[in-house]
C-alpha cells in the first residue's frame, strides 16, 4: 500500500542521501550564520507528509546508506522533524534549515514569505508525478454529486491539507458551505485506504482518497471498484515537494541535484528507490505546481482571499 | 597299502574353501550386519520421518495458533465494533509480513465473511460451506486442499472470542511450502544420513566380519599349509576369545601332529628305504603291506602282493602258515631269525632270515603280524668265504706256529745239546769209573749197581728232554683241556734253563701251588711262555751288552703264577661278569721296551731286535694263541730297568 506520506518520506531521504554522496568539500558550503558545530546540510521535514509510514524503518535503512556515502565524501548532515508550518517557516527564515520537504500547499505559503528554490518530487510507481484527490461514495447509495452529501458522514485523513482544500473548493464551487458546516460529521482516518474501507463497510457515507490509494484498494478487492464510485475529482497536482533556501550554497545545491539524478543509475540507488516504492526522482520546475496553484487560487478566489503568486525565479 | 600312499593329499579339499566363498562366515556375517544396519536405518526412517513430519505440522499449528491468537487479540475490539476496515487492514498486513500465510478468513457470527489473501481480499455476506461458522469452535488444523488458493494448505480453525462470547471464527491457511521444504530437507538429510549410516554399516560390517573371520581364515590358512605338508604352520592368533582358545588348541594339535607325522614319516622312510624285507600279514594270512625291498627282492609288483596269501612267497607254506597261526603266535609273541626259503616271482629260491612279531592295537587286539626278512644269499656266500678264509688262516697260523716252534727249537738247540751233554758227561764219567774199577777188580756187584744208578737217572733225564723236545716240535691241532700252568712253565724252562744258566741269568720262580687248572692247549701255551722267556733273556743280554758290565747287575728272570679276578669296574667296561683266571707274570731286568713301541710289539713282523736275531712273529703268534684261549697278554710294565709281561688265562670251572 502506498501513501503520500511514504512518498514524501522517501523523497526526503533521497535528498539526504544525494547530498551526502556528492558533497565532497563540505567545509566550503557551511553557512556563515551558524556556529561551527552546525552540520554541512540541515534538512527539515514535515512529519505530516509521513502519514502512516514507519519512520524508524526508513530512518535505519537510510542511515546505513548515508554512513557509506558520508565516509566516502566526509560530509555531515542532520535531519530536523517538524509538525507545524510556523516552526519550519521560522527555521528556514533563520537559516537553520537548508532544505525542506513539505506539502505543496505549505511550500506555496513558504515561498510567499521566503525566497526558495524547488528541488525534487518523487515519481510514483505508476510513473506519475502528480495525483488526484477523489470524492468517493457507495454506488448503492444513489449519491451522484457532492450536493447529495449534505448532513452525511465524511471520512478522510485530516492531516492532509490538500484533501481538505480540494473538498472545500468543491463545496464552494457548488455554493455550499465548507466541509465542517456541510457534513454531519467528519471522521479522521490515518490513511486514505482506511477512509475507502469505511465507505465500503458503510461506516461512512463518503470519503476523500487519492487516486493511487483508491486504485490500490480496488486492485486488492475488486468489490471496492464495483461497489464504490467517484463523484468528484481534483486536477492532477503535485502533493509534496523538496526545496532549498534560495540563499543556500549554490555548489552544494548542485551537488545534491546531481546526486539525486544519478541515484537511479546505480544499483544501490535503485535498491533504495525500491525500498521506498518509488520509480524515480523528478527535478521539479515551478510550472509543475501550476495545477495546484490554480486549485489554491480558486479556493482563495471563492473564499475572497488573495491569489497565490507564481515563483519569480521559475517564471 | 603301499607306504607311498601315506603321503597322499587331497587337492579337492584345498579347493573347497574357495568354492564356499559366498557361503562363508565372512559373507554371512557381513550380510547379517549389513541387513541389520539396513533394518535399523529403515526402522529409524519409518519412525523418525512421520514424527518429524508431525513435529513440523505441530510447528505449523503452533504458528497458526499464535498468529490467530494475535489477530484475535488485536482485532477483538474491531470485530465487536464491526470495524472491518481495521480487520482488513490488519489481516492484509499480517499476510504481507508472513508469506507463509496464504489466507485469513474471518467469519462473524452473523455469517459476515472477510476473505484475505496475498494481494487481494473480498467480503461476502454469506459464507461458503467451508467457512460456515457452525458450532464446532475447536482450535484445530489439518492439511487439506483449499479451493481458495488452489493448493494443499495447512487449514487452521480458530474461534474468535471476546469477553467470553464467541463472535465468529477465523480460518487460516498456511503454506505447506515450509513443510514440504522441511520434508524435502529431512528426506535429503535422512537419505544422506541413511547412506552415511549404510556406508558406516557396510564398512563396520566389513571390518567386523573381517575381524571375526581373520582368525578363522588364519586357521584355515594354517590348515591348508598343514594339508600341503607344512607341519610347521601355526595359527598366528592372539585373541583371548573362543577363537583364540581354538587357535591354541589347534597349535597344540598341530605340534603333536608334527611330532607324530615326523615320526611317522621317519618310520615310513625307514620302512621304504630299508634293505631288508618287511611284510605285514593280516590275521587271515593275507599280505597287507610290503615294502619296496620286498618287491625288489621277489620281483612282485605292489598289486601282485597286496591281499595275496603269504603262502605265495614262502616255500614251506603249510609249515609257515602254521607258524603264523595267531593263537599260538600271540602266546609266543614273536619268532626270531628263522631261516626260510622265499619263492620269487621267477621261481628262484631265496634263503632268508625271517623274524616276526604280533602287531596289536592299544586294546591288545591282534592286527596282524609284522615280518622282517633278511636276504641271506650274500650273507651265506660271505660266511662260506669267511669260513674258507678262516680255515686257510688257521692252516697258515698252524704252520706259522710250527715254524716258530722249529725256530725256537733251532734257537734252543745249543742249549738242548748242552742239556743233553751234561748227563752224557755224567754217564761217560761213570763209565770210565766203572771201567777203572773193573780193571782193578775191586768192584763188587752192589758197588757196581750203586755206581750205575746215576746212569739210569741221567738217561731218564735225557729221555725226558728228548721226549719233550719231540712233543714240543710236533705239529698238532689245538687241543683244549685242563692243563697245569705251573707245569707248563717248568716245561718251558726245561729247554732253556741251561741257556739261562750259561748267561748267568738267575731264574726265580714263585708259583702258586694251588693254581687251578687252565683251560687250554699245553703245547701252544708252552710256546707262548718259551717265547716270553726267550725275549726276557734277549732283553737281559741286550742290557748287558749295552752296559758292558755283566757282573754289575746280574740277569734276573722272575716267573710268578697266581690266581686273579677281574674287578667289577673292568667287567662292566667289557660287558662281562667278573670271573677268576690264572695270571702268569714274567718279569726281567732287561733293557725294557721304548714307550713309543709298546703299542706295536704284538704287530706281526715287528721286532726291536737286531736284524737277523728275530722274525718279529713271536709275540704276534703268542698274542693269537692267548686270544684263542680267551685270555689276555699285555705289557704290565716296562722301563729301562726291565719289563713285566702279564698273561691271563681262564681257569677250568
Amino acid at each position: 500500500m502506498k501513501t503520500c506520506g511514504k512518498l514524501f518520506l522517501s523523497l526526503f531521504y533521497f535528498c539526504i542521501l544525494a547530498s551526502f554522496c556528492h558533497t565532497a568539500r563540505a567545509g566550503e558550503h557551511r553557512s556563515t550564520v551558524h556556529d561551527k558545530e552546525r552540520p554541512d546540510l540541515v534538512i527539515g521535514y514535515d512529519v505530516r507528509v509521513l502519514l502512516d509510514a514507519d519512520i524508524k524503518d526508513i530512518k535505519a535503512a537510510t542511515e546505513i546508506w548515508i554512513g557509506q556515502v558520508a565516509e566516502k565524501n566526509g560530509l555531515t548532515g542532520e535531519i530536523v522533524l517538524y509538525s507545524d508550518f510556523d516552526t519550519i517557516l521560522k527555521q528556514l527564515k533563520d537559516g537553520r534549515v537548508d532544505m525542506a520537504t513539505t506539502t505543496t500547499m505549505d511550500y506555496l505559503h513558504i515561498s510567499e514569505e521566503l525566497e526558495t528554490e524547488l528541488a525534487y518530487s518523487g515519481i510514483y510507481s505508476n510513473q506519475k508525478l502528480t495525483k488526484r484527490y477523489l470524492l468517493i461514495v457507495r454506488s448503492d447509495t444513489g449519491f451522484v454529486a457532492v450536493n447529495d452529501l449534505a448532513r452525511k458522514k465524511l471520512v478522510f485523513p485530516k492531516t492532509d491539507d490538500v484533501a481538505l482544500l480540494f473538498l472545500n473548493t468543491l463545496l464552494l464551487r457548488n455554493k455550499l458551505p465548507e466541509a465542517p458546516g456541510f457534513f454531519s460529521s467528519i471522521i479522521d482516518k490515518r490513511k486514505f485506504s482506511q477512509a475507502v474501507l469505511s465507505v465500503f463497510f458503510r461506516q461512512a457515507d463518503a470519503c476523500i482518497a487519492d487516486d493511487e490509494a483508491f486504485s490500490i484498494m480496488a486492485e486488492l478487492n475488486p468489490q471496492i471498484g464495483r461497489q464504490l464510485k467517484i463523484i468528484a475529482a481534483s486536477p492532477e497536482i503535485v502533493g509534496a515537494v523538496s526545496f532549498f533556501r534560495k540563499a543556500y550554497c549554490a555548489k552544494t545545491k548542485a551537488i545534491v541535484r546531481n546526486a539525486t539524478v544519478d541515484l537511479v543509475d546505480t544499483a544501490e540507488g535503485r535498491q533504495l528507490l525500491t525500498m521506498f516504492k518509488l520509480a524515480d526522482i523528478y527535478p521539479l520546475k515551478d510550472s509543475d505546481l501550476d495545477s495546484f496553484r490554480s486549485l489554491l487560487n480558486e479556493y482563495r478566489r471563492l473564499k475572497g482571499d488573495v491569489p497565490v503568486r507564481k515563483h519569480k525565479r521559475d517564471n | 597299502m603301499m607306504v607311498s600312499d601315506l603321503k597322499s593329499s587331497s587337492a579337492e579339499d584345498m579347493a573347497a574353501p574357495s568354492r564356499r566363498k559366498w557361503g562363508g562366515i565372512f559373507f554371512r556375517t557381513f550380510l547379517l550386519l549389513f541387513l541389520l544396519s539396513l533394518t535399523i536405518i529403515i526402522i529409524f526412517s519409518v519412525v523418525a520421518i512421520p514424527r518429524q513430519k508431525g513435529a513440523i505440522i505441530k510447528s505449523l499449528e503452533f504458528e497458526a495458533r499464535s498468529v490467530s491468537a494475535s489477530i484475535s487479540q488485536v482485532c477483538g475490539n474491531a470485530i465487536v465494533n464491526e470495524d472491518y476496515e481495521f480487520i482488513v487492514e490488519h489481516s492484509l498486513e499480517v499476510i504481507r509480513n508472513s508469506p507463509d500465510i496464504l489466507y485469513i478468513v474471518i467469519v462473524s457470527r452473523n455469517d459476515f465473511v472477510l476473505i484475505h489473501m496475498a494481494g487481494r481480499w473480498e467480503q461476502k455476506e454469506k459464507p461458503d460451506p467451508e467457512w460456515a461458522a457452525g458450532s464446532n469452535d475447536a482450535r484445530m488444523g489439518r492439511i487439506t486442499f483449499s479451493n481458495l488458493v488452489g493448493q494443499k494448505v495447512f487449514h487452521y480453525q480458530y474461534p474468535l472470542e471476546y469477553s467470553g462470547l464467541l463472535w465468529g471464527k477465523m480460518y487460516m491457511g498456511l503454506s505447506l511450502e515450509y513443510l514440504n521444504k522441511e520434508m524435502r530437507t529431512m528426506y535429503r538429510v535422512m537419505s544422506m544420513l541413511g547412506l552415511l549410516c549404510l556406508l558406516v554399516g557396510i564398512l563396520g560390517a566389513y571390518f567386523f566380519a573381517r575381524q571375526l573371520t581373520r582368525p578363522v581364515l588364519s586357521l584355515l590358512h594354517s590348515t591348508r599349509k598343514i594339508t600341503t605338508g607344512d607341519l610347521s604352520a601355526r595359527a598366528e592368533i592372539s585373541t583371548n576369545d573362543e577363537i583364540g582358545a581354538l587357535a591354541v588348541s589347534f597349535n597344540e594339535m598341530t605340534e603333536k601332529l608334527e611330532k607324530t607325522t615326523v615320526s611317522r614319516d621317519y618310520v615310513t622312510n625307514i620302512i621304504t628305504n630299508m634293505n631288508d624285507i618287511m611284510i605285514v600279514v593280516s590275521q587271515d594270512g593275507a599280505i597287507q603291506m610290503a615294502n619296496r625291498a620286498c618287491g625288489d627282492l621277489l620281483g612282485y609288483t605292489e598289486d601282485e602282493l597286496l591281499g595275496k596269501p603269504i603262502s605265495l612267497i614262502f616255500e614251506e607254506r603249510k609249515g609257515f602258515a602254521r607258524e603264523l597261526k595267531f593263537d599260538s603266535l600271540i602266546n609266543r609273541g614273536a619268532f626270531r631269525n628263522v631261516e626260510k626259503i622265499a619263492h620269487s616271482k621267477t621261481g628262484e629260491k631265496i634263503p632268508i632270515l625271517l623274524s616276526g612279531a604280533v602287531m596289536a592295537d592299544d586294546e591288545n587286539r591282534v592286527q596282524g603280524v609284522i615280518c622282517v626278512a633278511l636276504d641271506m644269499r650274500e650273507r651265506l656266500e660271505s660266511e662260506a668265504a669267511l669260513k674258507k678264509s678262516y680255515e686257510e688262516l688257521q692252516l697258515t697260523q698252524s704252520q706259522l706256529i710250527q715254524s716258530a716252534k722249529l725256530a725256537s727249537i733251532g734257537e734252543l738247540a745249543s742249549g738242548v745239546a748242552h742239556e743233553l751233554n751234561q748227563p752224557l758227561m755224567v754217564i761217560r764219567g761213570i763209565f770210565q769209573l766203572v771201567r777203572r774199577s773193573i780193571g782193578k777188580n775191586n768192584l763188587g756187584i752192589s758197588e757196581l749197581l750203586e755206581q750205575l744208578e746215576p746212569i739210569e737217572r741221567n738217561t731218564k733225564r735225557m729221555m725226558n728232554i728228548i721226549n719233550h723236545l719231540r712233543t714240543f716240535s710236533r705239529q698238532s691241532g689245538m687241543e683244549f683241556g685242563p692243563v697245569d700252568g705251573n707245569k707248563i712253565i717248568e716245561d718251558s724252562l726245561l729247554m732253556i734253563r741251561e741257556q739261562l744258566r750259561i748267561h748267568d741269568i738267575q731264574v726265580k720262580k714263585d708259583p702258586d701251588v694251588d693254581l687251578p687248572k687252565i683251560k687250554g692247549d699245553a703245547n701252544q701255551l708252552e710256546q707262548v711262555f718259551l717265547n716270553l722267556i726267550t725275549n726276557a733273556r734277549d732283553a737281559i743280554l741286550q742290557r748287558s751288552e749295552v752296559s758292558g758290565k755283566k757282573s754289575e747287575n746280574r740277569g734276573r728272570l722272575e716267573i710268578i703264577t697266581r690266581m686273579g679276578e677281574t674287578d667289577n669296574h673292568q667287567s662292566s667296561i667289557n660287558g662281562q661278569q667278573s670271573q677268576n683266571f690264572a695270571e702268569i707274570l714274567i718279569r726281567d731286568n732287561g733293557s725294557g721296551i721304548p714307550a713309543d713301541k709298546v703299542g706295536k710289539i704284538f704287530d706281526p713282523f715287528f721286532t726291536t731286535k737286531e736284524v737277523g736275531k728275530g722274525t718279529g712273529l713271536g709275540l704276534s703268534i703268542s698274542y693269537g694263541i692267548i686270544k684263542d684261549h680267551q685270555g689276555e697278554i699285555s705289557v704290565a710294565e716296562t722301563s729301562p730297568r726291565g719289563t713285566t709281561f702279564r698273561v691271563r688265562l681262564p681257569i677250568v670251572d
